[in-house]
């Protein structure tokens, strides 16, 4: 099949040169083909996650990871030296409390975890429309020059992340509640206000397994067919996080002893799925996932 | 490849197409108010054929033999098995699911051999069998066996198959490249219109004339190589047998990326370049993975996982595993009773009013939306916790409570409507309305609205019943 379309290619992280301090570059887009069905298809980046408040971060996570996980500086650097992850994304987690005012922790966190690893990142902020403002241009701040990703941008509520991210130079998140529609609509408001279509990321917001995940999987396929068929404004790498995998009941009441197996295989699930559908970003929590999506994804590719 | 330019895919077909071959007697035993109607369900993939009683009788076949023709999918609809468990395969009229929707999901065949002790293939099929998942009101299970001739010799592999037939009356896929050996097998259960795997390059004369014989669909094998298999087809199907079902071989590993490939390659020319000989259902062999036997089994179930969730995504119509571990095959299940509803509703509930345990005007209202997933995990904790309360299901068309808030499906004025019609208002007392946590932001509203106090409940559903327990009856002092 021919395509008029191509993605764009958004580049997140800088290097010295280029006026920041990671250790590389992660480019993501650039596909001209529906992926694994029309030829080579590039191979999708692993982020693991990480919070700086583990209040309702999954117990299994957490107990796999063990200590570093109450340093979010410390845990970035496992992820990159340990766990080998493409990314890093540092949920602000703090910032969802009631009352939440500790703006300088959240630049004291950044400031740690961008000391702990040379990895590209991504930086989720408030998700709490009165402290947004203040939160987004602190993470806009504190990383400047490192050309992240910011998150997130919904409809309701995309103005100070996306001018955090225009002021400082970073690209954004946008997400949308499975719907390639309003996919777009967010895309168009997002440039409308600045944003260059080479610095979003399109969320299409993923289900956990069993959680409808399939309407992920279908939004993702549709929002890769629009845009090789020439729709630029959803011509957007993808990022996908099924974010509530270990929260399922599935997972929680798993026999003890294949509890954490259960756990590595319902993100795993989900991630090599989106994968399939064309995500180019795929975000897991558990160590043990990355690892094995590692190498289904070396595998993908053709490699033994 | 195109061998039938004539032949147009369902999504080109007109209901108008399909209507003027219909009886048109309006008789409505199709349950539609008109056979226009029913035409469009036929064009949507929705209703099969068999639904309109009419067409059975002898003096429309000719039309029922042109609806067919019109109707026939992409990839044909091969049957195996007996009686109530005979089960469906293939039957897809589409490479992407959001095109249309995906029919027949692939039975999972669980494999023994001739080489097991009786004892372990009892043990097998037992857990076969009894292998099952509640699952938002469905009850997910494995589907069938396949028996495997290792020992080459005709009369284990026929003990093997009699004794597999008296444990369970669950479809039976016979596997054997020796045509003595599958003939020794099947005599044993001729009767059961059992799957034959399989046909190759080398036995296909002797493997096509017992299926033509006996009437049973066959497995034509011919790994990773395409061309060959759409030969070996297009013979058999010459010759007569049209129940034909391709095995493109399952490698795991490095050969995974080439397995994706082989499994798209033959679907793309089925459902785009109509190509028939390609056109027929295909077989995954995720267990395959065993074969090396190298590795520990943790080791080898995660491989057969990663092969089945993957050719689950990428077109298998059958598959046929090993492990029985519940965190091997639970995953598939769900991902594959999700991957095959349809993309075009979303799965939902009837909204109105739910009763649970022994409700007084005293007991909680609670408040969610008719998303299957999101009613089934609130019935269940509710349940489980052994709570008495009313709960109002918000018609949002199927979509969860996160969603609906922020498309507009759930807001204030759709859950007053809610309220009103579900006659809540009429069975309790008071006026307080616990609201999803992840609905918080319109609680505002909704009190204006409803003139209700609202309470926001928990997040997760699982909060539910500690939320009661602190919150109910709620505090009147902080009113």
């Amino acid at each position: 099949m021919t395509w008029s379309g191509e993605i764009d290619r958004v580049h997140i992280g800088a290097t010295k040169q280029e006026g920041g301090t990671r250790s590389r570059v992660c480019t993501v887009g650039g596909a001209k083909n529906l992926p694994f069905l029309e030829g080579a298809s590039e191979m999708p980046l692993i982020a693991l996650e990480i919070c700086d408040d583990t209040g309702s971060w999954s117990p299994i996570v957490l107990a796999y990871t063990g200590d570093v996980t109450r340093d979010a500086g410390e845990w970035a650097k496992k992820a990159e030296k340990e766990f080998g992850a493409d990314l890093v994304r540092l949920h602000l987690t703090s910032t969802r409390k009631r009352g939440f005012s500790d703006v300088r922790g959240v630049r004291t966190t950044i400031e740690a975890v961008l000391q702990g690893t040379g990895l590209p990142l991504i930086i989720e902020g408030s998700n709490e429309p009165s402290v947004d403002s203040e939160v987004f241009s602190a993470c806009g701040e504190a990383a400047a020059g490192e050309r992240a990703l910011l998150g997130t941008a919904e409809a309701d509520r995309y103005r100070s992340v996306a001018a955090a991210a225009v002021a400082f130079g970073h690209g954004v998140i946008a997400q949308s509640p499975i719907d390639i529609n309003l996919a777009k609509q967010l895309n168009i408001l997002l440039h409308e206000i600045g944003m260059p279509h080479d610095r979003i990321v399109i969320d299409p917001f993923t289900g956990a397994l069993g959680y409808g995940f399939e309407y992920s999987y279908s939004v993702m396929e549709r929002i890769r067919t629009a845009a090789l068929k020439g729709d630029t404004d959803l011509a957007m790498p993808m990022i996908s996080a099924a974010a509530d995998s270990l929260n399922i009941k599935e997972v929680r009441e798993a026999p003890q002893e294949v509890r954490d197996e259960t756990a590595v295989m319902w993100e795993f699930c989900a991630a090599f799925s989106a994968a399939v559908a064309g995500a180019e970003i795929v975000c897991v929590r558990h160590p043990r996932t990355l690892e094995k999506l590692k190498k289904g994804f070396a595998h993908l590719a053709g490699e033994g | 490849m195109k061998d039938k330019p004539g032949r147009r895919s369902i999504k080109e077909i007109s209901p108008i197409d399909v209507y003027r071959l219909l009886p048109g007697t309006a008789c409505k035993e199709c349950g539609e108010p008109n056979c226009m109607a029913f035409a469009t369900r036929l064009v949507n993939g929705e209703v099969m054929l068999d639904a309109c009683p009419p067409l059975r009788i002898p003096k429309y076949q000719s039309l029922y033999q042109q609806l067919q023709q019109l109707l026939a999918p992409a990839v044909r609809a091969v049957t195996f098995g007996f009686g109530d468990r005979a089960i469906t395969i293939g039957g897809k009229h589409v490479l992407q699911r959001h095109e249309l929707t995906y029919h027949h999901p692939p039975p999972i065949a669980i494999e023994v051999s001739d080489q097991m002790a009786e004892s372990e293939i009892e043990e097998r099929i037992r857990k076969t069998l009894a292998f099952s998942y509640l699952y938002i009101g469905r009850d997910l299970r494995l589907d069938a066996i396949a028996v495997r001739a290792v020992s080459g010799n005709p009369t284990a592999f026929a003990s093997a198959v009699r004794h597999v037939a008296t444990l369970t009356d669950q479809p039976i896929i016979l596997c054997t490249l020796d045509p003595q050996v599958m003939a020794a097998g099947l005599e044993e259960i001729k009767n059961r219109r059992p799957l034959l795997y399989a046909a190759t390059q080398d036995n296909w004369k002797e493997m096509g004339a017992i299926a033509l014989a006996h009437q049973v669909p066959l497995v034509v094998h011919s790994p990773g190589d395409i061309a060959l298999l759409r030969s070996l087809t297009r013979t058999l199907q010459e010759w007569g047998i049209r129940d034909l079902v391709m095995d493109p071989g399952t490698y795991a590993e490095g050969g995974l990326a080439d397995t994706l490939h082989t499994f798209t390659l033959i679907r793309r020319a089925a459902c785009h370049d109509q190509d028939e000989y390609l056109g027929y259902p295909m077989v995954g062999i995720p267990m395959a993975v065993w074969a090396t036997g190298e590795f520990s089994p943790e080791m080898e179930s995660w491989k057969e996982a990663v092969v089945s969730s993957l050719l689950i995504t990428r077109y298998a119509d059958l598959l046929v595993m090993h492990s029985m571990d519940g965190w091997v095959l639970l995953p598939q299940l769900i991902w594959r009773f999700n991957l095959y509803t349809d993309p075009r509703k979303p799965v939902s509930v009837e909204a109105g009013l739910r009763e649970f345990g022994t409700p007084t005007p005293d007991s909680p209202v609670l408040l969610t939306t008719n998303y299957a997933l999101t009613y089934f995990t609130v019935e269940s904790d509710i349940k489980s916790a052994h709570l008495d309360c009313y709960l109002v299901v918000v018609d949002t068309s199927g979509i969860s409570v996160e969603s609906a808030v922020a498309g507009r499906y759930l807001t204030p004025e759709t859950i007053a409507t809610a309220m009103n019609e579900s006659g809540v208002r009429e069975k309790v007392g008071h006026h307080t309305l616990i609201l999803p946590g992840l609905a918080a932001r319109l609680s505002g509203e909704v009190e204006e609205v409803t003139g209700w106090r609202v309470l926001v409940g928990s997040k997760d559903s699982s909060g539910i019943p500690s939320f009661i327990k602190e919150h109910w009856p709620p505090d009147e002092a902080t009113d």
